[in-house]
């Protein structure tokens, strides 16, 4: 017998009660999770940025929507190693000997991370008009663009799920992030336009979900024209098949676990 | 019925019998111990009963229903203290109970004074409101134990509830394991210590690779190595092995003498009389002197029974099991 809809609601209401206490009490993992972005977006709009040349826009325009959306993928990659760590330690064998459903703590992990999302997204953009961005995008658009990154978080938060619940060390599942978070990042239309790359690159950086929300995101904050329908569209695809895949992957290998 | 039940259960892990056939039954209000040394099956007949796995074959059903068909429902009714205490460590104690109190659904008025009761019971008061992170091992285990207990579970599973407990926080919980028994819970515990199980179960089961290979009370397993354990002392520890070798049909002796002038072995009911043993080894030229006959603790019993099995690997037994 499962537990009501109502109390499946209550139930990850309360696993995200308890994810907000660690956030209160461990203020540093939100630091980290700020840091990084800021840090890169600084290297890239004073270090390296002085070197690249893009026709038609400044460096900073260009930059600061992709900044926010690795941001995203960044904080993402927390996740999975907070789950190897639970694995490991037999916190998630508590779990599922409790009368709750086998997917609340893993949507109670994924909500919690939309909504630090939601305060992570303004802080980046507000360094970025900081250092130069300027926001020109309609209301709705604005909205559109932040509801396309967080629909990104959530399909990387996913990913980092069902790498944590596969990995058998704290350390395996953070290196394997690590690289997600770099090839994914950077193997975009992020930083620079895929047309600079070998053309073998070339297809892969086009074809990225990130360079998708890229380039859609560039297009609805500052309120240029461009393709941004199809982007959009294609970004969508991208994040359903993703979480097609994670989801129904992720929630077995959690009920079944170590069998 | 109400209560454990199982029939027949089995598992393997890749070539390896983790259950080659177990079966045994509790009742409410029962206190069962499983017995039996690392590697015997104890931990994946529990993850069994508390739906964490899957048999292979067979049948178990906690509270009258089957483990793995309504798994869902089991987990309500059930309580777990598992090996590893590990708790979110950055939660106060109360608040870890708190959250475990919701997720187990325990209607919201009873909760609080649940909690307060438990906290008590449990002596944490003074720590309820510091973080985990700072709670010593046995606290931690305090605790474990304590969230086990919320929403008073008709049947409870505690693996190794005891370890690392200090002798006055482990009357506490065998007191408070008593209690939910005399009030009707089942109870299911594994146990590294004899002693736990001769002071708390009513009944014992002995498990090894697999097996059950004893099933009784705590005086029916001692019963069963004949009730009786010599050892003597020798006035020269070199006479030792010139000892053993007069005494063929006695075996090698326990290993829980350690000093080189005393042995130890277990008379069974079909043995010679002392008498005769005595008079043998005078005439073999082995001077005794000192007899002591004794009772066998549990220890003995359950060392004994798995010795016997041919199952116990001496070495790594002899160290966990002391």
């Amino acid at each position: 017998m499962h537990a009501s809809r109502g109390q499946a609601w209550a139930d990850i209401v309360t696993l995200m009660r308890r994810a907000l206490i660690r956030y209160q009490r461990r203020p540093d993992v939100i630091v980290f999770i700020l840091v990084q972005p800021f840090i890169i977006l600084l290297l890239f709009r004073y270090v390296i940025g002085g070197a690249i040349r893009i026709p038609g826009v400044s460096y900073v325009q260009y930059l600061t929507p992709a900044v926010i959306a690795l941001a995203i993928i960044n904080a993402s990659s927390a996740l999975g190693g907070g789950l190897t760590e639970d694995l490991v330690s037999g916190t998630i064998d508590h779990l599922r000997a409790l009368p709750i459903r086998r997917s609340a703590y893993l949507t109670s992990r994924v909500l919690f991370d939309i909504a630090r999302n939601l305060f992570v997204i303004p802080l980046i953009g507000l360094l970025g008009v900081a250092v130069g961005f300027h926001l020109s995008g309609t209301v709705p658009n604005i909205v559109l663009a932040v509801a396309l990154v967080l629909l990104l978080g959530v399909a990387f938060a996913w990913i980092s799920i069902l790498i944590g619940l596969w990995s058998g060390s704290i350390e395996a599942t953070q290196g394997i992030l690590v690289l997600v978070f770099i090839l994914a990042g950077f193997l975009s239309s992020g930083f620079v336009p895929p047309s600079t790359m070998p053309s073998w690159l070339r297809g892969i950086a086009e074809a990225s979900p990130v360079s998708h929300v890229d380039n859609a995101l560039r297009v609805l904050t500052t309120n240029t024209s461009g393709p941004v329908t199809h982007e959009v569209v294609a970004a969508l695809a991208w994040i359903a098949a993703i979480l097609f895949v994670t989801i129904p992957l992720s929630i077995r290998r959690y009920s079944r676990h170590a069998q | 019925m109400q209560g454990v039940e199982c029939e027949d259960l089995r598992k393997s892990y890749g070539e390896v019998h983790a259950l080659d056939g177990i079966s045994f039954a509790a009742e409410p209000g029962e206190i069962l111990a499983l017995l039996g040394p690392n590697g015997s099956g104890k931990t994946t007949t529990v993850r069994i009963l508390t739906t964490l796995t899957t048999p292979d074959s067979g049948r178990a059903r906690v509270a009258g229903m089957d483990v793995v068909r309504h798994a869902a429902r089991v987990r309500a009714t059930i309580g777990l203290t598992t090996q590893e205490t590990v708790l979110d460590s950055f939660l106060t104690g109360r608040e870890y109970l708190e959250i475990i109190a919701r997720l187990r659904h325990v209607p919201r008025p009873r909760q609080a004074r649940e909690i307060a009761a438990l906290i008590g019971e449990f002596e944490l008061d003074e720590f309820a409101h510091s973080p985990i992170g700072g709670y010593s091992g046995g606290m931690r285990r305090r605790l474990d134990i304590a969230s086990s207990l919320i929403g008073s579970p008709a049947v409870l599973f505690l693996d190794e509830p005891s370890t690392g407990l200090d002798p006055h926080s482990r009357e506490r919980l065998w007191e408070a394991i008593r209690r939910r028994a005399h009030e009707g819970a089942t109870v299911l515990l594994t146990t590294q210590y004899m002693e736990e199980a001769d002071a708390l179960a009513g009944s014992v089961i002995v498990l090894a690779r697999g097996h059950v290979i004893e099933h009784g009370t705590p005086d029916e397993l001692k019963d069963t190595i004949g009730g009786r354990i010599v050892e003597l002392t020798l006035a020269d520890p070199a006479q030792r092995e010139d000892a053993i070798a007069s005494l063929p049909e006695l075996g090698e002796p326990s290993p829980a003498a350690e000093r080189p002038e005393t042995l130890s072995f277990v008379l069974l009911q079909s043995s010679q009389p002392l008498l005769s043993i005595l008079q043998r080894l005078e005439t073999d030229g082995v001077e005794v002197v000192d007899v002591i006959v004794s009772r066998p603790t549990l220890d003995e019993a359950f060392l004994h029974l798995t010795r016997r099995a041919d199952v116990l690997v001496r070495e790594p037994a002899a160290t966990e099991v002391f």
